[in-house]
């Protein structure tokens, strides 16, 4: 931005202040454009020496939200140049890829004669036959290519205006095969009430009543898309057996002499993209080309560029205020929505990082639809909302997550302590060399002394977990406390998961079902004799079934986990 | 005499219009008296329409105005209930909201928009009349615009009030009133320069020296001006440039045609204005603090009179 002088500022700034400041009222109707002439010119005398006036208006604007796309119509008379124009493209286009398809069509093409005498008034015994649409909205554009092309080319074989016969005919049959509708251009026409031929931009439609409305399109970004589903037409249109089609097709090829060299350029692209084995022929799926059933409505979202929007929202609200029926296109960015009952309707498509879009349309159910819209880029004074998900560690201080071990005592973990969560490895066991028992969390890389008998402190003593601003990963602290030295020394200990046994001298027998950090003992006893003697060894297949076996000897089996003994 | 007659074409058309208006209005539903709602019109009509307009003209300023809001905020106005309750669930949150908007902070927006409810309630009163702030609407623009202008004017009067009592603390906190005296006197400007400004920026368009004005003086963006004026961004960016080179154009040219070489111009138009403050100050006399500044300036100087 070139800057002004620093005297120009100065001068600016040096004007008399006015003295009346005008109205609240005058300046919201300045602000929202319904002032008269006059009065505004009046009032932006005012406001270009009124700094305060200025502010004021500047503060009382509405919040920026996102701005619809306006969908008025372009007005204006429609055999101007740039419309022609583009009536020129369309029909070359058409003719180009009629002329195509032609090529393709080996053995069902006869009536090669029939290309040289065709007609638009050709188009009449088009009309009555069954062929698809596509003839019929070729019939429309023909027609339109025709009439706009009155005062041009001379290649037409003729060039005088279609008979109205021919053409109601046509409007007709456009009406009645409107199930492979092409877009708001074959349907537009078909609403046309017994007007001329319909020359000009197809997208661009007066506004009538009970007619939707289009979106004014500017001519560069219709092109493309027009074009599209021109060579989408083509590719349809060569799917079709029907030889009538050549009559037509023939009219238009002839039309197609005055294409321009981008029409033949970009045709000529749609033909080889468009190209397949000719042998397939009337099977064909018809292209890609959405078709829509009675009773049903879709569309397709495109960007400015001509490629379609994935995943658009698009909903479609009644104009009554009834419920919004919403869906999202899909990788092709078509979308369709069924059983809508008629009525007018207000379909709005949005895609991250696009304004909104918004068509309004009468809705009839005998005559499907397929309703294209361009999402403009969202600007940079727009809103674009990025989605972030709220984090789900909160990395900033311990604050939140430190746990106090009466916390994490209460977890519910049926049962098992919550160091155990935090170590998360199988805890080994051994006995020292001075007969005490050890576990290690670690796999065997540092060992601890566990203390059978200070059950009631493991719990308390510091087993705190600390979310680290760190690391996010929990470190478990257990800081047991120092065990007293037990009048017993283990000999035995084996373990199954969490399930721990441990025995010693003296028949001491000890069971912990939390790897370790809670212990009852266990005094095995049967037929009134209890476990006497050292416990030299343990073996436990599971949690319920195991064996004792004392120095005296003794074996003493469980299996129940250790609630009734049997002695052997 | 014109006034008369004024009143006499506004009172007819407003006649003529009343059923249509009315039922527009919903007047009865607001609990709005025929005679109240003409005269109403008839008092909107006087004030805004010229002399000399036609039936025509009368008609469609009729037409155009937002009639519905302003039956409710003369309701309002005149303490009906009905019409209260309607304004309450229409526009209390957004009042509000707006207030919010403006002030940017919590406590200041609900000081705002109270002070504002308190206004349109009819909390004044004058003559033992309640004096409502909703009767000067007159539904040239929505009530909800006016609502959030009427707030804005006094959220800018507030503070253009604290302002120059906080820039007068702030002077004696930084010692502008014991300020040393300048070393050397700066020249004064060129006159020229500034009269060729002047002449160039006269022959710009009202809007033009507003949009400048609103860019370069108060600091808006241009995505500000645009929406104010109802434009694309892009379209106030290219007027600024445009504008920017052709000011730029004519003073040159202004000066060259007075006298001057083209790069005494250029060398003029460049020159550093920081001394220009001291005259603008001094013209536009707002400041109280200009006594004590000038006069420092001028001590200064007077030891240079007989060196």
């Amino acid at each position: 931005m070139q800057n002004v002088p620093n005297i120009v500022r100065e001068r600016l700034r040096a004007v008399v202040p006015p003295g009346d400041h005008p109205e609240a009222d005058l300046l919201t109707a300045f602000a929202e454009q319904s002032l008269p002439e006059r009065e505004r010119a009046k009032l932006m005398n005012h406001l270009a020496r009124c700094g305060q006036c200025r502010d004021v208006i500047m503060l009382a604007l509405p919040a920026a939200e996102e701005t619809r796309t306006v969908t008025t119509p372009v007005r204006g008379n429609w055999l101007t140049w740039p419309t022609l124009r583009w009536a020129f493209v369309a029909a070359g286009i058409i003719a180009i890829a009629s002329f195509a398809v032609m090529q393709y069509q080996h053995g069902k093409q006869n009536a090669t004669t029939a290309l040289r005498t065709a007609s638009p008034e050709a188009t009449s015994t088009v009309s009555k036959n069954e062929a698809p649409a596509p003839p019929a909205a070729l019939d429309a554009t023909a027609l339109s290519a025709s009439a706009a092309k009155k005062s041009a080319s001379a290649d037409l074989p003729q060039s005088s205006p279609p008979p109205p016969a021919a053409h109601a005919d046509a409007e007709k049959t456009l009406v009645a095969h409107l199930d492979a509708s092409y877009g708001t251009t074959a349907r537009a026409q078909a609403n046309e009430p017994k007007r001329g031929a319909v020359a000009g931009g197809p997208l661009v439609r007066p506004q009538q009543q009970g007619s939707f409305q289009l979106q004014a399109q500017a001519p560069s970004p219709a092109a493309p898309r027009l074009e599209k589903q021109m060579s989408q037409l083509a590719a349809n249109v060569r799917s079709a057996p029907s030889t009538s089609v050549e009559p037509q097709a023939g009219g238009l090829a002839d039309a197609g002499a005055v294409s321009s060299d981008k029409a033949v350029e970009t045709a000529e692209v749609f033909k080889a993209k468009d190209a397949s084995p000719p042998a397939t022929g009337a099977n064909e799926v018809k292209a890609d080309r959405k078709q829509t059933a009675a009773g049903q409505i879709g569309g397709y979202v495109f960007d400015p560029s001509g490629a379609v929007v994935q995943h658009a929202q698009i909903t479609v609200t009644p104009a009554n205020a009834g419920p919004a029926t919403t869906t999202v296109t899909d990788a092709r960015g078509s979308w369709e929505i069924a059983g809508l009952t008629p009525g007018n309707y207000r379909a709005q498509a949005q895609a991250q990082g696009f304004r909104t879009s918004v068509l309004d349309f009468s809705y009839d159910a005998k005559n499907p639809a397929i309703y294209s819209m361009t999402l403009a880029p969202g600007s940079v004074t727009e809103t674009v909302e990025v989605a972030a998900a709220a984090p789900v560690i909160q990395t900033e201080t311990s604050a939140v997550g430190k746990i106090t071990s009466k916390e994490t005592s209460q977890l519910p973990l049926n049962g098992r302590n919550v160091t155990q969560l935090a170590t998360m490895t199988t805890p080994r066991w051994t006995i020292s060399s001075s007969g005490g028992l050890q576990r290690s969390l670690d796999q065997g890389k540092t060992w601890q002394d566990v203390n059978v008998l200070a059950e009631s402190d493991a719990s308390t003593a510091a087993s705190s977990l600390e979310v680290s601003s760190e690391t996010t990963v929990a470190r478990a602290k257990v800081a047991q406390k120092k065990s007293a030295s037990a009048p017993f020394a283990f000999r035995a200990v084996t373990a199954i998961g969490a399930d721990v046994w441990a025995g010693g001298s003296q028949g001491a027998l000890y069971h912990s079902s939390d790897a370790g950090n809670h212990w009852t003992r266990v005094v095995p006893s049967a037929g009134g004799t209890s476990l006497t003697g050292d416990v030299i060894h343990l073996q436990f297949a599971d949690a319920q079934h195991g064996k004792i076996t004392t120095s005296r000897p003794e074996v003493w089996t469980t299996s129940d986990g250790g609630q009734t003994w049997q002695k052997n | 005499m014109n006034l008369t007659k004024q009143l006499s074409a506004v009172q007819s058309v407003a006649n003529e219009l009343l059923a249509e208006l009315r039922a527009k209005a919903e007047c009865q539903k607001i609990g709005l008296s025929n005679d109240s709602f003409l005269t109403i019109l008839c008092e909107v009509g006087t004030k805004y329409v010229s002399e000399g307009a036609s039936e025509t003209e009368v008609r469609t300023f009729f037409l155009s105005l937002r009639i519905d809001e302003l039956a409710l905020a003369r309701a309002c106005a005149a303490g009906h209930n009905t019409a209260w309750e309607i304004f309450l669930t229409r526009y209390r949150e957004k009042l509000y909201l707006s207030a919010l908007r403006i002030a940017r902070e919590d406590s200041a927006a609900r000081e705002l928009a109270d002070t504002l409810y308190a206004d349109l309630y009819g909390t004044n009163t004058r003559a033992s009349e309640r004096v409502s702030k909703l009767s000067s609407y007159t539904g040239r623009g929505s009530l909800e615009g006016w609502l959030r202008t009427v707030l804005a004017q006094e959220y800018v009067n507030r503070y253009r009030r604290t302002k120059r009592l906080v820039s007068l603390e702030e002077e004696s906190e930084e010692g502008i009133q014991f300020r040393a005296p300048d070393p050397e006197p700066t020249p004064a400007p060129d006159a020229r320069l500034g009269r060729a400004t002047d002449v160039a920026l006269a022959m710009l368009s009202a809007e033009d020296r507003m949009v400048l004005s609103s860019y370069y003086l108060d600091g808006h963006t241009l995505a500000e001006i645009a929406r104010m004026l109802s434009v694309h961004e892009s379209t106030i960016s290219r007027k600024l440039d445009k504008l920017a080179k052709t000011l730029r154009k004519q003073i040159l040219a202004d000066l060259v045609r007075g006298g001057m070489s083209r790069r005494q111009a250029e060398e003029a138009l460049e020159a550093d204005v920081r001394d220009l403050q001291v005259d603008i100050r001094r013209s536009l006399a707002q400041e109280p603090a200009n006594g004590a500044f000038s006069k420092k300036t001028a001590e200064a100087r007077v030891p240079e009179d007989p060196g």
